[in-house]
């Protein structure tokens, strides 16, 4: 945790966690790293009100711009064109993932994000938003349900597993 | 649970990536004060209205409400936000044409005010993005590219309009490139339609000429002993024609072996006489950085060359040949070395061209080298910010006057010029800039 530090000390943790959850959308090295740029840039605007207890902030703001990125990706597809030989294996998931994020409410996408995505303790997580664990499980659940339900639907075969674990 | 979507070796943050990112905060911070300062400055309008007083403003966003509301076909004359183009050309210091991006549709629109504005000419083009656009003069334009057809044709549509109309042209299956030089057009076609059956596979191309605007064509009288690979892109751009005069055309094409470290480099050929004879000119390219050229003169004998890698994660190896007796013998000016994606081979006259950003075959439907003389040149990677060379290629640096653009995002965009100082760059979501001398920019559009 980097609560209370100066933003130049919380910053390699908190650009690696923005990395990792925007990867995990986008599959993409380059794309990853500038939303993970984009996200410390914003929380470098707002640090007085976050410094105390930035993790989930990041989290979530990077999760939404993947997906931003992911719907813009989407909608222009030629703009990536990479050689067949850097195809990514997991596109497919990345993308039914993406999705499947897009479409649950805010609350259950923080919840479903923090839990699964940054593979929080249902405690931490209930901490960074601010309400009972109680209530994390709920929408994780719920959350999760939704998430399964989209993939079954429209995932590849041996797709991304939603099994809840820990 | 998602641990295998992971990636296997991050990037470690280093002192240049908190150093990026606390330039991106600035800019942030910039933005909201001009954001707050709109506010003031509509509020004082509405004062001022209010007591009678007309305050000048400049294009605000309001004007581009239908753009931004409606989620149809849009009107010709409808205005176009600047943000929402993705590729634009001009004719001469006013009048332009641009595609833009609205909802999920391509459309053209133009301007007459080197820019200032632009106008819905066509919403709902043959065509999407990333199609490619051509035009001779205001009426007589040409769109091609995009993505193949069900049937694996790429098609060449032509306006006699402005844009407004568009009719297909009968030529196919698929059009490659295409020169216009007032009325006499002239098409590179490959010979195989782009399916899964012929993938990687090498089709003979041929070229078809129009003296009439593209009313009729027919082929030259011989073939340019090239074949088009029509495997490598959605688009079909390993064939690129750079016409200097109405008979004298260099065709370049290269066929993307680089992956692999095959020995079959692209070809160069020449035509001094419209496409009647061909004569065939070194490439230069070396071994993996052969997987991306394009082609680029200031006139006849002087030709730039950019050879390039795969590429990966913004980056991509680099190499800049120039010829100035028409392509018989090439300098390497400068590189931009990537062992691990140039099968570790490495080149001399590194540092000059930056490893960050994509030229092609990742430039798709992005114009992105202008050469105005021997000397001076504009490069637009993908993913990357404007660079400017004054000393024929040798150095490329930002250009200064851009560096706070927002344009190493990633988005469509081009460069392009019309004269040594007139000159125009482009990005989705960045915006559009011009400049009048070759040196200053400035933004246009709110």
């Amino acid at each position: 945790m980097v609560g209370g530090m100066r933003f130049e000390q919380a910053f390699a943790d908190l650009y690696r966690l923005a990395y990792r959850v925007s990867f995990r959308v986008l599959g993409d090295r380059g794309d990853a790293e500038d939303v993970a740029q984009e996200t410390l840039a914003r929380a470098n605007v707002r640090w007085q009100r976050l410094r105390e207890r930035p993790e989930g902030w990041v989290v979530t703001v990077a999760t939404n711009l993947a997906i931003d990125r992911y719907r813009r990706r989407r909608r222009q597809p030629s703009e990536r064109t990479e050689p067949l030989a850097l195809v990514d294996a997991h596109l497919a998931e990345r993308m039914d993932l993406a999705e499947a994020l897009r479409r649950l409410s805010r609350r259950q996408r923080e919840v479903v994000v923090l839990r699964y995505l940054a593979d929080w303790p249902e405690l931490a997580v209930a901490e960074a938003l601010c309400c009972s664990p109680g209530s994390v499980k709920s929408h994780a659940s719920r959350g999760l349900a939704a998430l399964r339900k989209h993939l079954d639907d429209h995932g590849p075969e041996g797709g991304v597993d939603v099994r809840a674990s820990g | 649970m998602f641990e295998h979507l992971d990636d296997p070796s991050p990037p470690s943050p280093t002192s240049r990536t908190l150093g990026a990112v606390l330039a991106r905060a600035a800019r942030l911070r910039r933005q909201r004060v001009t954001s707050a300062l709109a506010v003031v400055a509509a509020s004082a309008l509405v004062l001022g209205v209010g007591i009678g007083i007309l305050m000048p403003r400049s294009a605000p966003r309001s004007a581009f409400s239908a753009f931004d509301s409606q989620s149809g076909v849009l009107a010709p004359g409808t205005p176009v936000p600047q943000s929402d183009l993705a590729d634009v050309v001009f004719l001469d210091d006013l009048h332009g044409f641009a595609l833009a991006l609205h909802d999920q549709q391509t459309i053209l629109a133009a301007s007459t005010d080197a820019g200032d504005t632009w106008q819905v000419v066509n919403a709902h083009l043959p065509i999407g993005f990333p199609a490619q656009l051509e035009f001779a003069d205001t009426a007589h334009g040409y769109l091609w590219g995009g993505a193949p057809s069900t049937s694996g044709t790429l098609s060449l549509w032509k306006t006699s309009d402005g844009g407004r109309t568009w009719t297909e042209a009968p030529l196919g299956p698929v059009v490659s490139d295409v020169s216009a030089i007032g009325p006499d057009v002239w098409a590179v076609v490959g010979a195989c339609p782009i399916t899964s059956a012929t993938v990687a596979k090498s089709c003979a191309a041929s070229i078809e000429v129009s003296l009439n605007s593209g009313n009729t064509w027919s082929t030259t009288q011989s073939e340019p002993p090239v074949l088009e690979n029509n495997g490598l892109s959605i688009s079909d751009q390993d064939l690129e024609l750079a016409r200097i005069t109405p008979a004298r055309a260099y065709l370049l094409a290269f066929t993307a072996t680089g992956a692999t470290g095959s020995s079959q480099p692209g070809r160069l050929v020449y035509s001094p006489d419209g496409g009647r004879t061909w004569v065939e000119r070194s490439n230069p390219c070396p071994r993996y950085f052969d997987f991306g050229e394009q082609i680029a003169a200031s006139g006849t004998d002087d030709l730039w060359m950019m050879c390039a890698s795969q590429a990966s994660a913004g980056s991509q190896a680099k190499a800049l040949y120039r010829s100035n007796d028409g392509g018989q013998y090439w300098k390497l000016v400068a590189a931009a070395n990537a062992p691990v994606l140039s099968g570790n081979l490495t080149l001399p006259a590194a540092g000059g061209l930056p490893v960050e950003g994509y030229v092609s075959p990742y430039s798709l439907g992005h114009e992105n080298l202008a050469v105005l003389r021997p000397t001076t040149a504009w490069l637009f990677p993908d993913r990357s910010t404007v660079l400017e060379t004054t000393d024929g290629g040798a150095r490329w640096n930002p250009v200064a006057g851009l560096a706070e653009a927002g344009l190493d995002s990633g988005g469509n965009g081009n460069v392009v010029f019309v004269d040594p100082t007139h000159g125009w760059v482009c990005e989705t979501g960045a915006g559009l800039w011009r400049t009048s001398d070759g040196v200053n920019w400035e933004r246009l559009g709110p």
